[in-house]
C-alpha cells in the first residue's frame, strides 16, 4: 500500500545552531537561540529555538522586541545561512535512507520520506513513526513526524494535525499547502477546514481561485498523483579508474591512460558543475606498495589540459618497473564552478576576471609541481600607513586576484627588522654618521621626517594607551646607499634600504 | 607673528572633528591673538566661533573654503574684508548650494571670478585635491588684483613635505602669487585626531580596519604652538607674515557684528512710520477686544511696552507677525500665539495670542527686555493640516531671497554616537545594542579595551554636530535680500529653503525669527466648528468661559480627545483638582509636568486646595507673587518672580535663571552657581531656612520641564474650547477628531466608542452613504448621526476613495460590486471595501461581497455584462455561516473597530465563570478594608507605558464592553509576567483596587494573555496593536 510520511523540523535552524553551539563549547545545555535576518534595515527573529517560543517569541519579530520578552536571559543571537540549513537538510535526507531508500528534502524545514512497502520492517507505520521520531529526538532535533496516504496530507497532518486525530477534513485549509493569498480570501469568507473547502462546488472554486485549488485538493484525496518524488541520494564520487589485463610497465601507456582518465574526469565535473580542488592519484602496483599522490589545485578547475600536464609531470618520475595492475584518479574535494561556454575558437579578448584567475591558478600549479610546495608563494599588500604591516607573502592557493594597492610613499626595496643604530642627521654641510656597534658610516642626504602613528584602535594597543609614532627618513650614505631610518623618542633604528 | 588662517570645524560635517567653541579655546590657550576659521562651502561654525573668540579675546577672521568642482577640484580659502563682501561670500555659497541637493554645493572656477569683489583668496587643495594648472593661476591673479590672491604652503610630515614646498615656491616665484603658510587643521589638539578618524570612516562607510592610508598618517594638523610653526617654517619668513597680513586686512575690515539685520520696512504703508502705525494697529485691536473700554492696567501696560518695542527698534517684526496672522484669519485658518509672546498686551491686541492681560498676571519681562538685549521670540500655532498654506505665503509676500526656514543642528546624542563608533571599531551588533540601551553606566570595568575606546569615542561625539536640518517652522524674514546676510540652501524637502544657522546662531546675531508651527487640534477645531455650523459661526473667542456643565464634565474626567486633558496622568488629576473655572484649567494644565511633579508641588496644591493644608506666605511681597496658585509655584515665571522679589535677583538675572534651569543636565555648574546666589539672597532678607529649601527644590524641579503661565494660558483656551465642543456637539466632535487624526491619545476606536456613550449614533462605514471623511447625517433626534467615513478603511488609497464617493454621487446607489469595478476600481481596493462590510446597502455582507469579488479578481471575466454569473441566490447558502466574534474580529482587522459588540463581549461567561468582573463593575466597587481582596478584570489592551520618570512602574489600559480600567505593574510583576505585558492583545488581570477619590487603579498581581482568536490566524495582525513603550 501507498504510504507517505512527512517530517516537519520546527526550529530547524535554530536546533541546527545549537548543535554548532555545542560543538564549539564542548556541549552543555544550550542558551536560548535566535535567528536573525536583516529585513529592510530591521533585524527581524526568522526562527527560534523551543525556550524562546516559550517566552513568546514569534517567528516575525523585530530582534528589539523578542529580547525584551527574554529579559536578562544570556542569549545566543545567529544570522540566518539558508544555504548551510539546506545543505544540513540533504544531510539529514541521507541519514533517513536507514528507513527507505526513497528520501527527499522538504525544504526549508522539512523531510519527505516514502515508506510504501518498507513500514512492515520496522513493524508498521505507526512504529515507523515512533522510531523516527526517538531517533531525531536522539540527535536533539525536535521534529513532529506523520504519516497520510498522500504526501499532501502527511504534509498537512506533519504541521497543522494532531497526531491522534485522523479526520482528514477537519484540518484546516493551510494544510492544503495553498498560496496564502489564496488561504487568506478563503479563510475572509469563514472557510476554514479541508471539509468546507471540499464541500464548496467545484465551478464555483474554479471560477476564482483557478485550477490550483482544485489540483490541491484532488492531490490531498489521493484523486490526482503528487509529481514523483526527486529522491535525495549522496552525490557520487567523481572518479575515473582504469584496470589493465596484466601489469603495465611502459610509462607511454600509462601516460596514454591517463589522458583518457582525466578527460572523463573533467566530463564528470562538467556535468556536477564542479572544480576539482584536491585529485587523489592510486597507482596499484604489482608486488609494490601503491604509489599515491595527492593534488591541490590553486582554484577549483575541470581543464583537462591543466590537470593532465600536472599529472604527466608527476608520473615521469614514479618508478613503474614492477608494473601497474591499475590506476584511479579521484576527486577527493570540489568546489562550484559555474558552467561555461566552450568556445570553437579562443577569443582571448573577451575573456574576463575568472578566466585570468583561473590561468594563474594554472601556472601556480605547474610551478608548484615543479619547484616544489612552499617554494612559490605570493606577496600581498595591505592598505595601511604601518610599513611592518602594508605587506605580507601569503599561500598561492585559493587566492583571487585583488586589485593592486596604491602606495603614494616611496618605500624602500627591502625591508628587515628594525635594528638599533645611532644616527647623526646630516646638517646644511652634508655631514652626518650612522653606527651601528663600533663600525661608522657618513650619512650625505636626509629627506623627511615622515611621521606615522600605529593605529590607536588595535586591540593590544589600546590597552597601553600611547601609540607608537615614528618619524621616518630616507637617508643616503657617502657610498651612495639610500637607507631608512627611524627615531621612536630618541633612539634610532635603521628598517630598510634601497637596492 | 604666524596667524592660522585654516581651521575646519566640526560644522563642515563629518570633514572635521571639534567644535568652532573648542577650536577657539585652544587657539587661545596657545597664544594665537588672531583666527580665521574657514569651514567647507559653508559659514555654519563662524557664529560659535565668534562668540567665543570674544569671550577669549581673541580677533577672529571669518572665511570659507570654497571648493570648486572643475574638470581638477581644489578648494580656495576666502575671507571678506567688508560687509559688501560677506554678502558676495553668502550670495555665492547660496548660488552653489541652491544648484545642488541639499548638503552638497556646486561651483565653478567661473563662479568665484564673478563674486570676487572684496575677498582675500588663499590657493589651498586638500588632500586628494590638486593646485590648479598655471594659466588657472595666472587668470585668478589678475581677477583678485590689488595683492589679494595667495598660495598655502603646509607641512603634515609626509615625508615629502620640502619637495612639495619648493615646487609651490618655485610656482609662486613664476607666478607672482605670494605663499603663505596654513596648517590645514581639522581637529584642535593631538587626540582629538581619534574622533577625526572614526568621522572619516563614517563619511566612506567603512570600519577603521578597512579605511587603510585613506585616514591621515598622524596628528599633524592639529593646532600647533605659534612659535612651533615658525621655527617649521623658518625658511620661509615672508610667508609666515603673509598669514598676519592677510588675517589683519581680513579682520579689520569685516566682522560678524557688522552683518546687521532690519525685519521687513513694506509690512507698513509707504510714508508711515512703522511705530505709529503699531500703535494704530494696537489701537484699533483693543477697541475691538474691548467694545466697553479699555481697562487701565491693560492700556498702560500697552503703552509701557510699545515705548520699549519702538526704543528697540522691533515694531516691524510685530507687524510682519501680524501681517501672517492677518492672512491667516482672512483665510479662515485658525491660529493662535504660544509660549512667552502671551505675555505681551500688545501680542493680544493684535490678535496673535488669545490670553486676555486683564484677567492674568503678565510677566513682560519673560518676552521681551530691555537690558538683555535679545530679540523677541513670537511662536504661532496654526492648524495643523494648513500651515502649508501659511508657509506659502511667506514665500510668496517676501520672496525666497527675504524668508527662509532656520537650519536645526542634529547633534550626536549617546544612542547614535555609540551605535557609529562601534560599528566604526568593528563590535559586534549585539555589543553595540547593548551599550546604546544601557548607557555608558552599564559598561563593566572589565569591558574589552575595544569597548572602553568605543565608549571613550562615543562620549567625545556627544554634542557634536552631526547634520543639519530645517527647523520645525522658524522663519527669518529680513528687509534686504537674505543671502546677503547668510547662505540659504535646499531643504530636503520639495519647496523648502533653509539659512545655515540655527536659532542659537541667530539668537547671537540678533536675527528675530517667527515659528510658524501646526496644531492638529486647531484643525480639529476648524472642523469642529465648520460641523456645527449655525447662524453665527463659532470662533475661539466666542467659546463662553463659564459654561459649569463643561467644567463638570472635566471633573468627571469625562475628556476623550479634548486638548492636553486627555492623557493618563491628566485624567488622573482632575477629578481631584476639580477645575471649576478658566484658570483651573491653567493650572491644570501647568501641574502634570514633569518640573512640578519633580519639584513636589503637586499634593501641596492639592492639600491647599482642599483645604487641609493651611495657606501661608512669609510675607506680602511673596504672597503676590503666589497668591493666585495658593502659595505653590506651578509656573515658570513664578519661580523667576520669586527670585527677584525673595532673592533680589533682578529681571535679567532672573531670564539667567531660567535659562540655566533649562541647561540644569547639561551644565549643572552654572546652575549651582546661581543657586548659590539665590539662596544667599534669601537668607540675607531673612526668610526661614526651610522656605529657602522648599522653594529652591521647587525652582530645581522646574528644569525637568515646566510650563509658562502664558503658554499654560494660550493652551488652557484650546482646552476649553474643545472640552466645550465635545460637551455639546459630541458627535461634530467625534467627526473632527477622527478627520484630524492622527493626533491626541485616542485611536478612533476609543473616540467612536466615547462618542456612542455619550449618546451619539454612529453608523458603520457604507459605499453608498460614507464620504471619505467621517461625515454628520440628520437623526430622529435632536442631534445629528456620525457617519463613519472611506478613510476608516485600511489600506485603501485616497484616490480609490474619492472615487467611491464619486460614484456613489452620479449613480444615486451602488446596487453591486460591478458598478464600482467598472468605474475603475482596483480589486484590492474593492476587497478592502468588502472587508470593511461597507456594501450592506447594496445587500451584500461581507462575505457574500468578498465571495463575489473572487470572481472579479481571477480576471476571467464574461465578455459581456449579461454573461456575469449571478450566484448569489445558490452561491452564498453553500458558505459556512462566520460566528459573530469572527465577524467583529473581520471588522478591527478592516477598519480598527466595530459597532457591532466588542470582542470581550464574546468571551464574558467564560469570564464570568473564571471570576472575572468587568471594567464598570471594578470602577465602581469600594475596596473593603480586607487588603488580600482581590479582583480579575479582562479586556483588550489600549496603552502601554514605561515612562522614565516612574522608577520602572509600567502603565497600562485595558478595555472591555464596559470601558476602560487603568493598570500599574510594579517592575517584579513586569519581569514575571513579561510575556503577557509585551505582547498578549487582550489581558486577564488579577490586582489590588486602588481609590483615590473618583481615580481608580488596579494594582496588577498577575497578568496572563487571553488568546482572542486562535493562534494560527496571525493574531496579532487582528487585533489593533496596542501603542507601545515609550
Amino acid at each position: 500500500m501507498h504510504r507517505d510520511l512527512s517530517i516537519f523540523l520546527p526550529h530547524w535552524p535554530a536546533e541546527l545552531e545549537a548543535r554548532r553551539w555545542r560543538r564549539r563549547s564542548g556541549g552543555g545545555s544550550t542558551p536560548p537561540i535566535l535567528i536573525e535576518q536583516q529585513m529592510s534595515g530591521r533585524r527581524v527573529v526568522v526562527a527560534t529555538c523551543a525556550q524562546c517560543l516559550h517566552h513568546g517569541v514569534r517567528v516575525g519579530m523585530v530582534m528589539a522586541e523578542a529580547k525584551g520578552l527574554l529579559g536578562d536571559r544570556a542569549l545566543h543571537v545567529a544570522p540566518h545561512n539558508v544555504d548551510a540549513d539546506t545543505a544540513a537538510l540533504r544531510s539529514l535526507a541521507v541519514w533517513a535512507r536507514r528507513f527507505t531508500p526513497l528520501t527527499a528534502i522538504d525544504p526549508p524545514d522539512g523531510l519527505q520520506l516514502d515508506v510504501g512497502g518498507c513500514d512492515h520492517l520496522f513493524g508498521g507505520a505507526d512504529a515507523l513513526v515512533h522510531r523516527i521520531r526517538m531517533d531525531l529526538d536522539a540527535l536533539h532535533l525536535t521534529a513532529v513526524v506523520a504519516s497520510g496516504v498522500t504526501p499532501t496530507q502527511a504534509w498537512g497532518f506533519a504541521r497543522y494535525g494532531d497526531e491522534t486525530v485522523r479526520d482528514t477534513s477537519a484540518l484546516p485549509i493551510e494544510a492544503l499547502r495553498l498560496h496564502r493569498d489564496v488561504c487568506e480570501s478563503l479563510q475572509a469568507v469563514g472557510v476554514e477546514t479541508v471539509s468546507h473547502l471540499a464541500s464548496i462546488p467545484r465551478d464555483a472554486l474554479l471560477a476564482r481561485f483557478g485550477p490550483d485549488v482544485l489540483e490541491r485538493l484532488d492531490r490531498w484525496s489521493g484523486l490526482e498523483s503528487d509529481p514523483p518524488m526527486r529522491s535525495s541520494s549522496p552525490r557520487e564520487l567523481i572518479r575515473a579508474e582504469q584496470v589493465f589485463d596484466g601489469p603495465i610497465r611502459d610509462l607511454r601507456t600509462l601516460q596514454v591512460v591517463t589522458t583518457r582518465l582525466v578527460a572523463d574526469l573533467a566530463h564528470a565535473l562538467d556535468r556536477a558543475q564542479r572544480g576539482a580542488e584536491r585529485v587523489d592519484v592510486t597507482l596499484f602496483r604489482h608486488d609494490q606498495p601503491d604509489w599515491r599522490w595527492s593534488f591541490q589545485a590553486a582554484h577549483p578547475t575541470r581543464d583537462a589540459g591543466h590537470l593532465e600536464a600536472v599529472l604527466q609531470d608527476r608520473l615521469e618520475r614514479v618508478d613503474v618497473a614492477c608494473g601497474v595492475d591499475s590506476m584511479l584518479i579521484e576527486v577527493a574535494k570540489d568546489g562550484p564552478l559555474p558552467a561555461s561556454q566552450r568556445m570553437a575558437w579562443r577569443a582571448d579578448a573577451t575573456r574576463g576576471d575568472t578566466a585570468v584567475t583561473r590561468d594563474w591558478g594554472a601556472l601556480v600549479d605547474l610551478l608548484r609541481e615543479r619547484l616544489g610546495d612552499g617554494r612559490v608563494i605570493r606577496r600581498t599588500w595591505f592598505d595601511t600607513h604601518v610599513p611592518d604591516q602594508a605587506c605580507c607573502v601569503t599561500s598561492p592557493v585559493h587566492v583571487r586576484v585583488s586589485p593592486p594597492v596604491q602606495i603614494d610613499h616611496d618605500r624602500p626595496t627591502r625591508l628587515m627588522a628594525p635594528m638599533q643604530v645611532g644616527v647623526r642627521l646630516p646638517d646644511s654641510r652634508g655631514s652626518g654618521e650612522l653606527r651601528h656597534g663600533a663600525r661608522r658610516w657618513p650619512l650625505v642626504e636626509a629627506i623627511g621626517p615622515e611621521r606615522i602613528e600605529w593605529p590607536w584602535w588595535s586591540d593590544d594597543l589600546a590597552r597601553e594607551g600611547d601609540v607608537e609614532c615614528r618619524d621616518y627618513w630616507r637617508a643616503c650614505r657617502g657610498d651612495g646607499q639610500w637607507i631608512w631610518v627611524y627615531r621612536r623618542g630618541t633612539s634610532w633604528f635603521l628598517q630598510g634600504a634601497w637596492l | 607673528m604666524y596667524c592660522e588662517l585654516e581651521i575646519t570645524t566640526a560644522f563642515s560635517f563629518l570633514m572635521a572633528a571639534s567644535r568652532p567653541e573648542d577650536c577657539v579655546r585652544r587657539a587661545a590657550e596657545l597664544g594665537y591673538d588672531l583666527i580665521g576659521v574657514t569651514d567647507t562651502n559653508s559659514v555654519a561654525g563662524l557664529v560659535r566661533a565668534d562668540v567665543m573668540a570674544r569671550e577669549m579675546g581673541v580677533r577672529m577672521v571669518c572665511g570659507a573654503r570654497i571648493q570648486l568642482a572643475d574638470a581638477r577640484a581644489t578648494s580656495v580659502l576666502v575671507y571678506p574684508t567688508d560687509r559688501v563682501s560677506w554678502g558676495g561670500l553668502c550670495r555665492l555659497l547660496t548660488r552653489g548650494r541652491r544648484r545642488a541637493t541639499k548638503g552638497e554645493c556646486a561651483l565653478a572656477i567661473d563662479d568665484l571670478t564673478e563674486c570676487h569683489g572684496g575677498l582675500l583668496a588663499v590657493l589651498s587643495p586638500q588632500a586628494g585635491e590638486v593646485m590648479p594648472d598655471r594659466d588657472t593661476l595666472l587668470r585668478l591673479r589678475d581677477v583678485f588684483d590689488d595683492d589679494r590672491l595667495s598660495m598655502s604652503i603646509q607641512q603634515h610630515f609626509e615625508g615629502d613635505d620640502h619637495a612639495r614646498i619648493r615646487h609651490r615656491a618655485d610656482l609662486a616665484a613664476s607666478t607672482g602669487i605670494p605663499l603663505v603658510v596654513t596648517n590645514d587643521v581639522r581637529f584642535h589638539d593631538r587626540l582629538h585626531r581619534r574622533v577625526h578618524d572614526v568621522m572619516t570612516c563614517l563619511r566612506l562607510h567603512c570600519t577603521l580596519d578597512e579605511a587603510g592610508t585613506r585616514l591621515y598618517q598622524n596628528a599633524e594638523r592639529c593646532l600647533h604652538d605659534p612659535a612651533e610653526m615658525e621655527s617649521r617654517f623658518a625658511d620661509y619668513p615672508q610667508a609666515i607674515a603673509r598669514s598676519r597680513s592677510i588675517a589683519e586686512r581680513a579682520s579689520g575690515g569685516f566682522s560678524l557684528s557688522m552683518v546687521g539685520y532690519r525685519p521687513p520696512r513694506d509690512v507698513c504703508p509707504a510714508g508711515v512710520d512703522e511705530n505709529d502705525h503699531l500703535a494704530a494697529l494696537t489701537e484699533a485691536g483693543l477697541a475691538a477686544r474691548y467694545p466697553g473700554g479699555v481697562p487701565g492696567t491693560v492700556a498702560s501696560q500697552v503703552e509701557e511696552e510699545l515705548s520699549l518695542i519702538a526704543e528697540l527698534d522691533y515694531a516691524s517684526y510685530f507687524l510682519t507677525v501680524h501681517d501672517i496672522v492677518r492672512f491667516a484669519r482672512c483665510r479662515g485658518i485658525l491660529c493662535q500665539g504660544r509660549g512667552s509672546a502671551a505675555n505681551s498686551a500688545v501680542c493680544w491686541a493684535l490678535a496673535i495670542t488669545s490670553v486676555d492681560p486683564a484677567t492674568s498676571s503678565l510677566l513682560f519681562e519673560r518676552f521681551l527686555s530691555r537690558e538683555r538685549g535679545e530679540p523677541p521670540d513670537i511662536d504661532v500655532d496654526f492648524e495643523h493640516d494648513r500651515r502649508e498654506e501659511v508657509i506659502q505665503y511667506i514665500y510668496e509676500r517676501y520672496g525666497r531671497h527675504r524668508a527662509a526656514l532656520c537650519a536645526t543642528v542634529i547633534t550626536w546624542r549617546w544612542r547614535s554616537a555609540i551605535r557609529e563608533s562601534g560599528r566604526v571599531l568593528g563590535l559586534s551588533l549585539d555589543v553595540i545594542e547593548r551599550l546604546a540601551k544601557g548607557g555608558r553606566e552599564e559598561a563593566d570595568d572589565d569591558a574589552g579595551p575595544v569597548v572602553r575606546l568605543a565608549i571613550d569615542i562615543a562620549m567625545t561625539l556627544r554634542g557634536l554636530p552631526r547634520h543639519r536640518s530645517q527647523h520645525v517652522g522658524g522663519f527669518v524674514i529680513t528687509e534686504v535680500p537674505l543671502e546677503t546676510i547668510v547662505p540659504i540652501e535646499n531643504a530636503a524637502m520639495e519647496g523648502r529653503t533653509v539659512i545655515e544657522w540655527d536659532k542659537d546662531d541667530l539668537e547671537s546675531m540678533g536675527l528675530l525669527k517667527i515659528d510658524v508651527l501646526g496644531l492638529g487640534m486647531l484643525s480639529c477645531l476648524r472642523r469642529c466648528f465648520d460641523e456645527i455650523g449655525g447662524d453665527s459661526p463659532l470662533t475661539l473667542a466666542s467659546i463662553p468661559q463659564d459654561d459649569a456643565a463643561v467644567y463638570d464634565m472635566c471633573c468627571r474626567a469625562d475628556t476623550v480627545g479634548v486638548f492636553q486633558i486627555e492623557s493618563r496622568a491628566q485624567m488622573a488629576m482632575l477629578p481631584r483638582l476639580r477645575p471649576r473655572c478658566f484658570y483651573d484649567l491653567v493650572i491644570e494644565i501647568a501641574l502634570v509636568r514633569p518640573g512640578p511633579i519633580q519639584g513636589g508641588m503637586v499634593h501641596p496644591y492639592l492639600r491647599r486646595r482642599e483645604g487641609v493644608e493651611a495657606i501661608s506666605y512669609p510675607d506680602e511681597a511673596v504672597r503676590g507673587v503666589l497668591e493666585r496658585t495658593l502659595g505653590v509655584p506651578i509656573f515658570q515665571e513664578q519661580a523667576m518672580r520669586l527670585a527677584m522679589v525673595a532673592g533680589g535677583f533682578s529681571a535679567d538675572e532672573a531670564e539667567c535663571l531660567r535659562r540655566a534651569m533649562g541647561a540644569w543636565k547639561r551644565r549643572p555648574d552654572t546652575m549651582q552657581a546661581i543657586g548659590k546666589r539665590l539662596i544667599d539672597g534669601m537668607r540675607h532678607r531673612g526668610y526661614a531656612e526651610s522656605f529657602i529649601e522648599r522653594c529652591w527644590k521647587q525652582i530645581h524641579g522646574f528644569s525637568e520641564y515646566g510650563f509658562p503661565e502664558s503658554h499654560a494660558a494660550s493652551f488652557a483656551l484650546l482646552v476649553l474650547a474643545s472640552a466645550w465642543v465635545k460637551h455639546h456637539h459630541p458627535a461634530a466632535f467625534a467627526c473632527s477628531l477622527i478627520n484630524s487624526q492622527p493626533m491626541g491619545f485616542y485611536a478612533p476606536a476609543q473616540i467612536v466608542r466615547d462618542a456612542i456613550e455619550h449618546g451619539v449614533e454612529v453608523r458603520p462605514v457604507d459605499v453608498n452613504h460614507s464620504l471619505v471623511g467621517c461625515s454628520l447625517e440628520p437623526c430622529e433626534g435632536s442631534d445629528p448621526a456620525l457617519r463613519l467615513g472611506l478613510r476608516m478603511v485600511r489600506g485603501l488609497p485616497r484616490n480609490d476613495a474619492d472615487r467611491v464617493c464619486g460614484v456613489a454621487m452620479e449613480h444615486g446607489h451602488i446596487g453591486d460590486l460591478w458598478t464600482l469595478h467598472d468605474a475603475g476600481i482596483g480589486s484590492g481596493s474593492l476587497r478592502r471595501l468588502a472587508a470593511a462590510d461597507a456594501f450592506r446597502s447594496a445587500g451584500l455582507d461581507r462575505q457574500s461581497a468578498l465571495w463575489e469579488i473572487g470572481l472579479i479578481e481571477r480576471g476571467d471575466l464574461p465578455l459581456f455584462p449579461g454573461d456575469r454569473v449571478d450566484e448569489r441566490a445558490g452561491g452564498v447558502c453553500i458558505l459556512p455561516t462566520i460566528p459573530p466574534l469572527r465577524e467583529v474580529l473581520h471588522d478591527y482587522r478592516a477598519t480598527g473597530l466595530s459597532l457591532k459588540a466588542h470582542p470581550m463581549s464574546f468571551l464574558r461567561t467564560q469570564l464570568e465563570s473564571r471570576g472575572v468582573r468587568t471594567a464598570r463593575e471594578v470602577r465602581e466597587t469600594v475596596p473593603s478594608g480586607d487588603r488580600e481582596a482581590c479582583v480579575m478584570v479582562a479586556g483588550l489592551v489600549l496603552v502601554r507605558q514605561r515612562p522614565h520618570s516612574a522608577k520602572g512602574m509600567t502603565f497600562m489600559t485595558v478595555e472591555d464592553e464596559t470601558g476602560a480600567a487603568n493598570i500599574v505593574l510594579t517592575p517584579q510583576v513586569y519581569g514575571r509576567c513579561r510575556r503577557a505585558v509585551r505582547t498578549a492583545a487582550a489581558v486577564i488581570i488579577r490586582g489590588k483596587i486602588e481609590r483615590r477619590g473618583d481615580v481608580v487603579h488596579l494594582k496588577a498581581e498577575w497578568i496572563g494573555g487571553i488568546d482572542v482568536v486562535p493562534e494560527s490566524d496571525n493574531d496579532h495582525a487582528t487585533l489593533p496593536a496596542a501603542r507601545a513603550f515609550h
